[in-house]
């Protein structure tokens, strides 16, 4: 092993300081402007508001499919870009839902009495909800397009409800 | 440092850490069951955690209790580069090992019918092999501080934190906390939205390169002895 010339064995490792403040102020810089001005969704779903999704989706006979998302949420971010720019999937989506986002930065109070209601606590969530008597299905995190689309496929019809004593009834959904 | 050195360094950090005897049989268990897993959720399935684990675990730590390091430092070799060869080397073994597994398990979903796009492998080989530098760079820092295997008992206790007190910290907190020890760049996340993710880009670099400071400053002050451990 060559003596490592003039330089002691415990030399302050200058270059790698530098290197590491300068990309923790990068780090800081891009944080900053990152929360200054949020980086824009590219994708092809035609997100709505809360506001007067429950009677949209009463009129088109869909169920509703709430995103609950957040900026800084790095999952929430591949989904955008992965699925919700992907044509097939939003076509899908336009198509049998009533596609309803729910960020995490919504102040209003019908955002949080939803998140409340739904018991939403991990990002991102997909939640499909049905008329009145239908159980909401859920898909949370993302673990990928072709799955979520999957589930996107099977959730367009609700669930059936099982009755008590009833064998016969099976959902091809839980297949 | 000379390439001779570095050269002999990686060598024998490799040998000391893939030809272990239990290593080949666990690799083999490895494979095998990312291979099921990604049969059964048709989509790839990153092995890096497990193999940052299985090879990172003990980088330094493991040299300070076997005496190995106090007799390497006799030797005129600068501290820093010591570290930074180490993980370069460990870093680039579980890369080398997840990339293979990635490939295998596109190639058995293909077989199967299930093929994914190559965009979408390149992509997950892509993470894999940022969070195999990234999730080293860590370890090796925790490595540098605890002797033994500790700094993965260590890694696994603070990755388990946001998990116990999910109640009072807050999602995006967890979130950042998890990201800093498993540092990964997605590359659709970070390179394919309308604009460059820079904060996630720079989040990556400024993690990586603060443990690898840390880790460097840690072992400069570090006193050895042949009790050490």
């Amino acid at each position: 092993m060559r003596p490592a010339s003039s330089m002691s064995t415990r030399a302050r490792p200058t270059v790698l300081i530098a290197l590491a403040a300068i990309l923790f102020v990068a780090r800081l810089a891009s944080g900053v402007n990152d929360a200054l001005h949020p980086p824009r969704a590219g994708g092809l779903v035609n997100w709505r508001g809360l506001d007067g999704a429950d009677a949209a989706a009463a009129a088109a006979h869909k169920p509703i499919l709430y995103d609950f998302s957040a900026s800084w949420c790095e999952p929430c971010r591949r989904m955008e870009i992965d699925l919700f720019s992907n044509p097939e999937a939003a076509a899908l989506i336009n198509g049998s839902y009533v596609p309803v986002r729910v960020t995490d930065e919504d102040p209003a109070p019908a955002a949080k009495a939803l998140r409340a209601q739904h018991e939403v606590e991990g990002l991102p969530t997909l939640l499909v909800v049905y008329g009145a008597g239908s159980e909401p299905r859920r898909l949370e995190g993302y673990a990928g397009r072709r799955p979520t689309l999957k589930f996107l496929q099977h959730a367009v019809k609700p669930r059936s409800v099982r009755k008590p004593g009833d064998e016969r009834l099976i959902d091809p959904n839980d297949l | 440092m000379s390439w001779s050195a570095f050269r002999a360094l990686v060598a024998v950090t490799w040998r000391e850490r893939l030809l272990r005897p239990f290593f080949g049989v666990l690799l083999v268990v490895f494979c095998a069951t990312h291979v099921s897993v990604a049969l059964a959720s048709e989509g790839l399935h990153d092995p890096v955690f497990l193999l940052v684990l299985a090879i990172g675990g003990g980088s330094v730590g493991k040299d300070v209790s076997s005496g190995v390091l106090p007799l390497l430092f006799t030797r005129p070799l600068v501290r820093t580069h010591y570290v930074l060869t180490k993980w370069f080397s460990l870093a680039s073994a579980v890369a080398v090992l997840s990339t293979l597994t990635l490939l295998l398990e596109a190639a058995v979903l293909a077989h199967r019918g299930m093929g994914l796009p190559g965009r979408d492998v390149a992509a997950a080989v892509f993470g894999s092999v940022s969070s195999a530098f990234g999730t080293t760079s860590v370890l090796l820092f925790l490595s540098v501080l605890v002797s033994g295997y500790s700094d993965v008992l260590l890694w696994i206790g603070l990755g388990f934190l946001p998990t116990l007190a999910h109640k009072y910290v807050p999602q995006r907190v967890a979130e950042q906390w998890k990201m800093l020890l498993n540092p990964a760049l997605d590359w659709d996340a970070t390179f394919r939205g309308p604009s460059i993710g820079w904060f996630r880009l720079f989040s990556y670099l400024s993690t990586v390169t603060l443990c690898l400071c840390l880790a460097a400053l840690a072992a400069n002050r570090k006193e050895l002895s042949y009790a050490s451990g």
